[in-house]
């Protein structure tokens, strides 16, 4: 059926990649308008953003992918498969699982910012999936587009002639009919072979309670239809199909997939890791003889631990972490118990939005409360009889004694940075242990600098110094590339003798007295007087590093009882009791939640 | 807790008015007294307790205060032996009007001092009072620093006081070490003087205790009348409205002028009892106060009493608990610890 309606010469696959918010999202509205797949009624700004996160961020999180039928104005008929992704570094995962599924790629480039890191990033990935990629000049509407000069970089980056360069915008639709004609010229249709054994890969996958896993496949060989028998290649799992079909709005059922068709299949399948994103699907009767080839899945390499404020929502937490990690294949956690914060969670993301994301989610969806502490990278202990500990919690760093040395998650970043702002971008560098191994200038006013530097120092508030440093003119995008030995340590912090192990970080030696120092200070504002005076100290091991106090609570005397002042008074005995609930104790001391999250903002202060 | 209710009317002016003003004022009070009585709130049991203040009731002509309390007394059954409070400004409390008040029945009288009044005017006040045949004589005592002078006993006999209250200054609050300090001072003054400590902020010689103050720090029932005054009956909470002359439009329409009304919970009214009986002399029972508190019905935590205890903050007797002297000033700040 799929094979009539349209000819495979006529199908084109591509995905929309940019850096965030460069218009890729936009450009699809206008590309869903122009070919007539959405009317009027069903249009709205970014409409393939349809998650709530994403609309109120203004952000796309996850990939979206849609089909659209499209006639030319000479009466040809095209089908294209447009998957949209978003632009953000910690979700570049996605960007790959789409290329993935594709044969060409809209690069789309700011024209008043001009080539950004993630720009660079996803090019180069799409290069290594072989994709025709169609550069974009997009916002060319704006009085700040520099059209020459970015179209001159974009030429220098992709080799593209300058004339082959669209010119857009998507907010007014103006070049877009280019874009859409340029779909159909540049982009090769798929090959593969509707009637070879059936090879599909799995490129994203998502779960409702009522229908299970849906998953998102792009057929390269054969065809899939309702009643098949499909096996999993990486686990053997087999599953009958109950229904394929395609993917507009909503998932529209069809009767078959074929070769070079872009869509989704339900299976009865009922856990999200049975299907996992990169895997191959092939028919149990006449199976492939090959996978195709998958991509890395992604590595969660920033944990925090994850607490109920209310520990008897201990197991509440728990079904929702359970219900989020079927739609998210990157996030994943474990319990652990802390002395300050009681029952929890250690939880993995792929980076400090993912975090963000996840954790909003969490009390948005599922109406949870929660207490996150600092997120850390993870390290690894090299033991002196060889063996390897992989440390996600800090408190979990083996002693002196065994232990040989401490590896640090080493990144490869890249950062654009407009030539006025290199002194600054070069001193926060070295700052956080960066070495410089390369750069470029892009445009005489712009350079690219690429840099090693540890993860550890990039995760924490590295890109809110960053815009600080550069008023906001810099992007930076980095890559894992393995692990490298440091003089890493664990600062502990204790309260009035206590250790408090949802607080202790590892730090660089060098930095461990400045940070100790920092640190107690910020939490000697952020902790409230209480009836005894409270004493904060940072530790190296025995040896206490930093220390600062919170006197007592103001002695009240007269405040006399009478009528009125009883109503005022229990008023503000609830309130301060509501503050109280909202506090953990270590000892007896309550240490107020965001005091969890103290060491994130160390840098800030400069006093 | 002294069985049966309080009543308290609050006067809107602290000097003197129109005898038209007056009997606009006591109508509008009659008509209150009377709708309460409709509604069903002044209720079976006696009044034990009366007390007019918030003003200056001396401000009042006689006949004016005479048609006030007529008013009110037609609504409400007064217990034999009803205490009596007349709260006034010390220069109020001349010879005349403290007869006229022993006429009309008061037997307690309270004077609050005025800013710069100094010990002679107490010391005579007082003096009149007991040759008026005041049984109970109340002093309301602002801790400005000056009250170091009255009390070191050289003008005022303190013989002729019975109850004193501490209340802070009008004013900038003293450091937090000077404010302790004149509190703890007075506080010794006045033991060493007969007049103990029964709140933290009251103190009264044997038997000369306020009802009106003991019903309200025990949670008793306490009707208030006139503007802004305040009405609290089991769970309900109740505040007039404070503008004297919204307050009689709302009368002649033959509405109570209720400005905000609460019902409390359970915990609520626990968390009262707790903070208002941490303060009095004779401490709280964590078993009964706590199980108000916790919806589990469980007493108050014990982990945080004993290590209140060992703190210094708290005493235990007989099952009970009380503030130290540590404790007193840091009252409130302990019952939002001691809460579950
Ligand atoms: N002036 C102008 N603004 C545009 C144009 N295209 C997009 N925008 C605006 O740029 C912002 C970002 O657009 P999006 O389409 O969400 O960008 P995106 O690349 O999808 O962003 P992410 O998915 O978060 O990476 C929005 O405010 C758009 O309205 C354009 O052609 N001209
Ligand atoms: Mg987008």
């Amino acid at each position: 059926m799929s094979t009539t309606e349209t000819d495979l010469s006529r199908t084109r696959n591509f995905c929309i990649i940019a850096h965030i918010d460069h218009g890729k999202s936009t450009l699809a509205d206008r590309i869903l308008e122009k070919t007539g797949t959405l009317g009027k009624r069903e249009m709205r700004d970014q409409v393939l953003d349809n998650m709530d996160l994403e609309r109120e961020r203004g952000i796309t999180i996850k990939s979206h992918a849609i089909r659209i039928d499209y006639r030319d104005p000479d009466g040809g008929a095209w089908r294209f498969n447009l998957i949209d992704t978003p632009g953000h570094v910690d979700f570049s995962y996605e960007v790959s699982r789409s290329l993935a599924a594709c044969e060409g790629a809209l690069l789309v480039v700011d024209a008043a910012q001009g080539i950004e890191a993630q720009t660079i990033a996803n090019f180069y990935l799409a290069m290594e999936h072989g994709l025709a990629i169609i550069p974009v000049i997009n916002k060319i509407d704006l009085p700040a587009a520099r059209v020459e000069a970015v179209e001159a970089a974009v030429a220098d980056l992709t080799g593209e002639a300058r004339e082959r360069i669209l010119r857009i915008s998507a907010r007014t639709g103006e070049g877009v009919d280019d874009v859409i004609r340029a779909m159909a010229e540049r982009i090769p249709s798929p090959a593969g072979d509707p009637d070879a054994p059936l090879q599909a890969l799995v490129f994203d996958s998502d779960f409702d309670s009522y229908r299970g896993v849906s998953v998102y496949v792009r057929v390269v060989n054969g065809t899939v239809r309702a009643g098949d028998r499909i096996l999993f290649v990486s686990n053997g799992a087999e599953f009958a199909v109950d229904e394929v079909g395609i993917l507009r709005m909503k998932r529209v059922p069809r009767g078959v997939l074929s070769a070079g068709d872009v869509g989704y299949l339900l299976a009865g399948i009922k856990r999200v890791r049975d299907a996992r994103v990169g895997d191959t699907i092939t028919r149990v009767s006449s199976p492939a003889e090959r996978p195709l080839a998958g991509f890395r899945e992604p590595k969660p390499m920033v944990f925090s631990g994850l607490y109920p404020a209310d520990p008897g929502m201990y197991e509440a937490l728990r079904d929702a972490l359970d219900k989020l990690r079927l739609n998210d294949a990157a996030f994943v956690f474990e319990p652990e118990t802390s002395n300050a914060l009681g029952f929890g969670f250690r939880c993995g993301y792929l980076g400090l939005l993912h975090m963000e994301i996840v954790q909003e989610r969490l009390e948005r969806e599922y109406g949870l409360d929660l207490v996150g502490t600092v997120p850390n990278v993870v390290y690894r202990a090299v033991m002196k009889d060889g063996s390897v500990i992989r440390v996600e919690n800090p408190r979990d760093l083996p002693s002196r004694g065994d232990l040989a040395v401490v590896e640090e998650p080493i990144v490869d970043a890249q950062l654009i940075v407009p030539s006025e702002y290199m002194g600054s971008v070069m001193k926060l560098l070295t700052e956080k242990r960066g070495e410089q191994t390369a750069m470029e200038y892009l445009e005489p006013t712009r350079v690219l600098l690429r840099f090693r530097l540890p993860l550890g120092e990039v995760v924490l508030d590295f890109y809110d110094r960053l815009k600080s440093a550069t008023r906001g003119y810099a992007s930076y995008d980095y890559e894992h590339v393995g692990f490298q030995a440091s003089d890493m340590v664990r600062l502990d912090v204790l309260v009035n003798g206590d250790p408090v192990d949802a607080l202790s970080v590892i730090v660089h030696r060098d930095k461990a007295y400045a940070w100790g120092r920092q640190l107690t200070r910020r939490l000697k504002k952020l902790i409230p007087r209480q009836l005894y005076p409270v004493a904060i100290q940072a530790a190296l091991g025995n040896k206490v590093i930093a220390r600062e106090t919170v006197p007592a609570f103001r002695k009240d005397v007269t405040a006399k009882c009478y009528g009125g002042d009883i109503t005022r008074k229990r008023k503000l005995l609830e309130k301060q009791r509501e503050g109280k609930r909202r506090m953990k104790q270590v000892g007896s001391v309550h240490i107020p939640q965001e005091a969890f999250l103290a060491v994130l903002r160390v840098d800030d202060e400069n006093e | 807790m002294p069985k049966g209710r309080g009543l308290y009317l609050s006067l809107p002016w602290d000097r003197a008015v129109v005898p038209d003003e007056e009997e606009r004022f006591a109508d509008a009070v009659r008509r209150e007294a009377a709708l309460l009585r409709a509604s069903g709130l002044s209720g079976e049991t006696r009044v034990v307790s009366f007390a007019v203040g918030g003003g200056d009731p001396l401000a009042l002509s006689a006949r004016g205060l005479g048609s006030l309390l007529r008013g009110v007394e037609a609504e409400f059954s007064f217990a034999n032996g009803c205490e009596r409070t007349c709260e006034g400004a010390v220069r109020s409390f001349g010879a005349v009007k403290l007869t006229a008040l022993r006429e009309a029945g008061f037997d307690r009288i309270c004077m609050k001092e005025a800013d710069g009044e100094g010990p002679e005017r107490i010391a005579a006040a007082a003096r009149g009072a007991r040759e008026a045949g005041f049984p109970t004589i109340a002093l309301d005592l602002p801790l400005d620093g000056k009250e170091r002078g009255l009390l070191d006993g050289s003008v005022v006999d303190w013989r002729t006081i019975d109850h004193v209250s501490l209340r802070e200054p009008r004013g900038a609050a003293p450091s937090e070490g000077e404010w302790v300090r004149r509190y703890r001072r007075a506080a010794a003054r006045l033991e060493e003087s007969g007049i103990k400590r029964y709140e933290i902020t009251h103190f009264a010689r044997p038997g000369k205790r306020s009802r009106a103050l003991r019903l309200l720090h025990a949670g008793g029932d306490v009707i208030g009348l006139g503007p802004g005054a305040l009405t609290s009956v089991g769970p309900m909470r109740r505040r007039n409205e404070d503008d004297p002359i919204r307050y009689g439009e709302r009368l002649r329409e033959g509405i109570l002028p209720v400005r905000e009304e609460e019902h409390l919970d359970n915990a609520a009214r626990a968390l009262e009892r707790l903070f208002l009986g941490l303060r009095r002399s004779g401490g709280v029972d964590p078993r009964t106060i706590g199980r108000g508190l916790c919806p589990d019905r469980s007493p108050l935590p014990e982990e945080a009493i004993a290590r209140l205890i060992e703190g210094g903050f708290l005493r235990g007797r007989g099952g009970r608990i009380f503030l130290s002297e540590r404790g007193i000033v840091r009252a409130d700040r302990i019952a939002v610890e001691l809460l579950p």
